[in-house]
């Protein structure tokens, strides 16, 4: 069984360590990478990839020093590894260009706005990733405590691959 | 067609209309009609055969000068064919006057009353004419007395038109000061209209770097806001629990050496972060990734410091105890930094829109310049600000008015960089006493035929719909500096892109 | 970057582990001799070793341990199979002797006081016979069996002595037998069920008249469970009955234990609802083909009516059990039960296959009509009428189907090469009293199948109890149905960890509960299970089913 992998992606260390410590949670089932610039989110997906793993969420912010946000998004959605990924961008500040660009190119799943609420963002990425492992795994069992268990039943029910045996 | 010409058709016309009102009338004591260009036809019939007609018969080319003001006239002439200008010099410059035609007379008043000639008068087309003295005209009315009578009804038919004419220009000339001084109130209204919209446009650029301002700090200070309430959010939730438990530790010292080794920790990059986790892990391989995630924040000392409890399974209560004090005190100093940087952001947007309405003051100018990088920071994310800003004499300014000269610049050159390069200000002092400060861009640069219009307020290079209003910036930047007696130009930089140099006069008082 | 959490031993030991032991065991009965046990009952034991290595440690899956079961018996135990395609066994007459009753016969012929006569080409019978006298290569054995000119099988060893080949298809056939086309008919009903969400639509009718107190709930969550999953895989009720369940559990607060109540109750109603019908689980299949391969048939209805009150009573205690284990704090809840009821054409028929194939199944001692026969019912109705398209037809539990089809497969070849009966004849059964014997099969069974698939312990216990009912080892008191029945119904009991049934997994998944928290359960609920199985067994079923 392959990992799945929370990616969080802010320039700032101090925000980028309370993004980190709100979805601790998670963290038993998907570990959390932190990269803090669109360059070494590159290299840490190009790792996950090698060690054959999935990238499930990716949590961006905007603003950063070289390539910004939407641009690793949109990045993200072109290449076949993490076309599947869900896409979270977590910002104080996208301009409403930048925004449309994301939903339209980058699939952006969802907009988190700067300060943010922590249950909120939890919440946000246990719906992603609930959507994630259903739509990509085959075992959803391992995924259930952490995740929307509703869903995952609802799930395993509609799927009807688990039997007796 | 210019002025001239379009009066001259005018003069055309109006003398037409004058001629033809006066032909159907006919003007006469006799009460024949007198009809010009039968009087034309008549003498030019009678021109082969005469000798004495023939020799007063002259013709002159277009534009030459048939006759001159001041100078004097013993003859008087009957146009032929073509037409003549009259006009008067005036100190600088000729006034058309009137235009004449065939059968009209020339030098009429100044051959009757030997005054000198009022009006020049010069070929407006070849002209052919009759030019008589006074003793030939004699002769001809002896010689053609048919000819005299309609001469002498003539010459008073052309006073009374001329005087017709002045009559007909009079009024016109009314209705057309009428006209004029409703031109001239449309006019007014009409530059209170452009007043108005200038101002329109200026507030509109104002709103267009408020608005750029203000995303830009939402971002600058989202951050640390973001920052501050969530560590307080975990300082709430884990203090209770650390003051409860800090008793089960043998050393209760720990805790207060944790959450000051916290509060002191330098932020590891997140490269050397995943280093260490990955050590940590092949080492505490029980241990939950979160709590190994905690544990690669702290210094080696630390590390050391819990390597008994986080050995074992059987005491997670104390390595959390541990972990959440360090942790406590990163979140403390993550406070202080948040609180610090919000609090400086706010000084900073405080002192840069000071109110520009008030009296100028006595200021560094170099200070509004890192006022305004601080305040639009987040455009310069990707762009290295080169400053050499060395000790200049102050300025007297409004403060806030010059910190939008800087942001309009800055801005510029960010959006011809498409925020990414280098930007490098420099200032110093001339030779004649002036401040000069440069902002300069490696960006395209400005290309030389631009460089006269990018102050203009209708220049832009901005395409519609992306960053409005903007266009009118480098206009309101000029006008600002001008108000504050300075100059602004634009050069290239060596080396490529565009350099603003903007001159203010140095404040000399004490 | 990442450091998976270690394991013990990485996965593959368990497979290479597994593996080697499955080969061994196979090879074992090729270079051991097992005196009593005929050739093929040597190959079937090597089949039977490498199944049971496979099955437990599965370094393959267990469906994929089926398919390997039958093709071994197809290649190794057919009658087209390479090794029984021209056999044929060698013939000897037995030659008279001075003495009355008394024969001469080569001594290849005689093993412990046993040989075979040659009824066929490819058929014997083994009687027993007195030895008298041995001389070089030849014995004067005794018997009343035998007759001038009857021709014995000279060869003792010889592969078709004691073994019967059968068909290939008889192999391949089990993949279609009844029991199979019953299972198939269920998956099918289920699956359409799911479809129109009549699963969903039905709990929550059924949850209505519980009120909304803790207690109640709870005993209408487990009624439901097992109603539904004695008609639908454990599983599938499970995930269902879960997503009902989560909703309430998360208006209870973390240390409530109401929670954990909540998560138990419901794997447990699903493993015990199983047993209630042929259909429910797999090992149901197992015990029911055996016993129809004896010529013992049980039907539907009766069944139901030997297993429902077991339900019922092992229902009602273990909410008893959880009541005293975790007593909820909580006093009401808001339940928001709609139901909405796909009232299309399609489910209309849906509904109407559903009720008459339910109907037709539970009289069947009624009517008579087998049940295998009344399963075709949905299968062709569900799919004439497209209430069932193909992605549905191909998104059925197949491999279920193939994990009986082996097992039972296998049950058959342990019966007829004398496997089964050579494997338990080492013990003297009968000294022991039925009701211990019955005790002794439901406790291995029970522990089996709490580390095992249900179905694989059926698999392996029950031809050996049939062998033993057939053999007369047991002696005479043993009853083949009542065994067989109390070993299906224990391996249905089993729930003490999470990896005991895939019902345990989905609500460990939860992670409202702690493995402790099943173990604690499981265990006491298997216990009281078999004690009350066994009541049944001495005091009910004996009036039911003989």
């Amino acid at each position: 069984m392959s990992t799945i992998y929370i990616l969080c992606v802010e320039d700032e260390p101090e925000v980028l360590d309370v993004i980190v410590r709100d979805l601790s949670a998670l963290e038993d089932v998907f570990p959390i990478e932190m990269a803090v610039s669109a360059d070494e989110a590159r290299n840490i997906i190009k790792e996950i990839k090698e060690q054959g793993d999935k990238v499930g969420l990716a949590i961006c912010d905007h603003v950063m020093p070289g390539d910004k946000g939407v641009e690793l998004m949109i990045e993200m959605q072109g290449d076949e590894f993490t076309e599947r990924t869900r896409k979270v961008l977590l910002t104080g500040q996208a301009g409403l260009d930048a925004t449309v660009e994301a939903v339209n190119h980058a699939r952006l799943n969802r907009y988190i706005a700067k300060p943010w609420d922590p249950d909120n963002l939890v919440s946000v990425a246990r719906d992603e990733l609930t959507t994630f492992v259903i739509e990509n795994e085959k075992d959803l069992l391992p995924y259930m405590g952490a995740l929307d268990a509703k869903r995952i039943q609802e799930a395993i029910r509609a799927r009807g691959t688990i039997s007796d045996y | 067609m210019s002025s001239e010409d379009k009066y001259m058709r005018y003069l055309k016309e109006s003398r037409e209309k004058v001629q033809k009102r006066s032909n159907t009338i006919g003007i006469g004591s006799s009460g024949r009609r007198l009809d010009k260009n039968a009087f034309v036809k008549n003498i030019k019939e009678l021109l082969p055969g005469s000798e004495l007609l023939s020799s007063h018969y002259q013709t002159y080319k277009q534009g030459e000068i048939i006759l001159r003001e001041g100078q004097e006239n013993k003859r008087l002439f009957v146009i032929l064919d073509g037409y003549v200008k009259q006009s008067k010099q005036t100190d600088e410059f000729e006034i058309a006057i009137d235009l004449q035609g065939p059968g009209d007379f020339m030098g009429l008043l100044s051959f009757q009353t030997g005054e000198r000639v009022f009006t020049t008068a010069r070929a407006s087309s070849d002209v052919e004419v009759l030019r008589v003295g006074q003793s030939s005209l004699d002769q001809i009315q002896e010689n053609y007395p048919e000819i005299s009578r309609v001469i002498q009804g003539l010459i008073f038919s052309n006073l009374s038109e001329r005087y017709r004419r002045v009559v007909t220009l009079h009024m016109e000339i009314a209705q057309l000061s009428r006209q004029l001084e409703e031109e001239r109130n449309n006019l007014r209204d009409t530059i209170n209209e452009l007043e108005k919209t200038r101002n329109l446009l200026i507030n509109q650029e104002k709103m267009a770097t408020l608005g750029e301002l203000t995303a830009g700090l939402a971002h600058e200070i989202n951050n640390p806001a973001s920052a501050l309430l969530r560590s307080v959010d975990y300082l709430m939730r884990v203090l209770p629990d650390m003051t409860e438990q800090a008793g089960a530790l043998p050393d209760t010292g720990l805790v207060r050496h944790f959450l000051e080794a916290g509060m002191s920790r330098e932020i590891r990059s997140t490269d050397q972060q995943r280093e260490k986790m990955k050590q940590l892990q092949e080492r505490y391989s029980h241990l939950s990734r979160s709590v190994i995630r905690d544990m690669s924040e702290l210094g080696d000392e630390l590390l050391e410091k819990v390597a008994s409890y986080a050995k074992s399974d059987d005491k997670p209560k104390s390595l959390r105890l541990l972990l959440d004090s360090h942790k406590a005190g990163v979140f403390l100093a993550s406070i202080q930094l948040s609180t610090g940087r919000i609090g400086h952001l706010v000084k900073s947007l405080k002192s840069y829109s000071r109110d520009s309405r008030a009296e100028p003051e006595v200021a560094d100018i170099r200070l509004g310049i890192q006022e305004t990088l601080m305040i639009i920071g987040n455009r310069l994310k990707d762009i290295n600000v080169e400053l050499n800003l060395p000790e200049i004499p102050m300025v007297k300014c409004y403060v806030g008015e010059l910190n939008q000269v800087w942001t309009n610049i800055i801005i510029n050159s960010c959006d011809a960089m498409e925020d990414k390069g280098r930007l490098f200000i420099n200032c110093g002092t001339s030779s004649d006493g002036e401040v000069w400060v440069t902002i300069a861009d490696d960006g395209p640069g400005v290309p030389d035929n631009l460089k006269s219009k990018i102050f203009e307020s209708s220049f832009t290079t901005k395409t519609a719909g992306g960053d409005f209003g903007l266009g009118i910036g480098l206009a309101i930047t000029r006008g600002v500096v001008q108000k504050h007696s300075g100059s602004i130009s634009v050069r290239d930089r060596m080396g490529g892109g565009a350099e603003f140099i903007i001159r203010l006069p140095a404040y000399k008082g004490k | 970057m990442r450091t998976k959490e270690k394991q013990r031993f990485p996965a593959w030991t368990k497979t290479a582990v597994g593996l080697t032991l499955g080969i061994i065991g196979f090879c074992i009965p090729l270079f051991v001799h097992f005196d009593g046990l005929s050739f093929a009952g040597h190959l079937t034991l090597g089949i039977f070793l490498v199944a049971a290595a496979f099955w437990m440690l599965e370094p393959i899956p267990i469906y994929a341990t089926s398919m390997l079961v039958i093709f071994l018996q197809i290649v190794l135990l057919s009658t087209q199979g390479p090794l029984y395609q021209n056999a044929e066994l060698p013939s000897y007459t037995v030659e008279q002797t001075a003495q009355e009753e008394v024969w001469r016969i080569p001594d290849s012929a005689l093993q412990n006081n046993t040989v075979f006569l040659r009824t066929g080409a490819r058929s014997s019978e083994e009687i027993q016979i007195e030895v008298v006298e041995t001389e070089n290569g030849f014995v004067f054995v005794r018997s009343d069996e035998i007759s001038s000119g009857t021709e014995i099988v000279s060869d003792v060893n010889h592969i078709l002595t004691g073994y019967t080949p059968a068909s290939y298809t008889v192999f391949m056939g089990t993949l279609a037998s009844p029991i199979i086309i019953l299972f198939l008919g269920g998956f099918m009903l289920a699956a359409a069920a799911v479809k129109y969400n009549l699963d969903k639509n039905l709990t929550n009718v059924l949850l209505k008249p519980f009120g909304e107190k803790p207690m109640f709930i709870i005993l209408g969550l487990m009624l439901v469970t097992a109603v539904l999953s004695a008609f639908m895989s454990n599983t599938a009720t499970t995930a269902m009955m879960m997503t009902v369940a989560i909703p309430i559990a998360l208006q209870v607060s973390k240390e409530d234990k109401f929670r954990i109540m909540l998560a138990l109750s419901i794997p447990i109603a699903a493993n015990l609802g199983g047993m209630a019908t042929p259909i429910g689980t797999p090992p149901n299949a197992i015990v029911i083909s055996a016993l129809n391969a004896q010529g013992e048939s049980i039907a539907f209805g009766t069944w139901m009516l030997i297993a429902v009150p077991l339900v019922l009573v092992m229902l009602l205690s273990a909410w008893g059990l959880m009541r005293v284990m975790y007593p909820p704090t909580i006093t009401r809840f808001k339940l928001e039960l709609d139901s909405a009821f796909d009232k299309s054409g399609k489910a209309i028929i849906m509904y109407f296959v559903f009720a008459l194939t339910v109907v037709l199944w539970i009289t069947e001692a009624q009517h008579g009509i087998p049940s295998g026969m009344v399963a075709f019912l949905p299968i062709m109705g569900l799919t004439v009428s497209s209430v069932l398209e193909k992605e549905d037809i191909r998104s059925l539990p197949w491999e279920v189907l193939w994990l009986v089809a082996g097992g039972i497969a296998l049950g058959i070849s342990m019966e007829n090469t004398g496997l089964a009966v050579w494997l338990v004849s080492s013990i003297s059964w009968d000294v022991f009293p039925q009701i211990v014997l019955l005790l002794v099969f439901g406790f291995v069974a029970l522990m089996l199948s709490n580390f095992l698939s249900n179905t694989v312990t059926a698999t392996l216990l029950i031809p050996l109890a049939v062998s033993m009912g057939t053999s007369g080892i047991a002696g005479d008191g043993f009853s083949l149905v009542i065994s067989a029945v109390m070993i299906g119904m224990a391996c249905n009991m089993a729930m003490l960890l999470p990896i005991s049934t895939p019902p345990n997994a989905i609500a460990m998944s939860t992670g409202y509960i702690k493995t402790a928290d099943m173990v604690k359960i499981g265990s006491i609920i298997g216990i009281i299970g078999l004690f009350v199985a066994l009541a049944y067994a001495v005091l009910f079923w004996p009036a039911v089913l003989l």
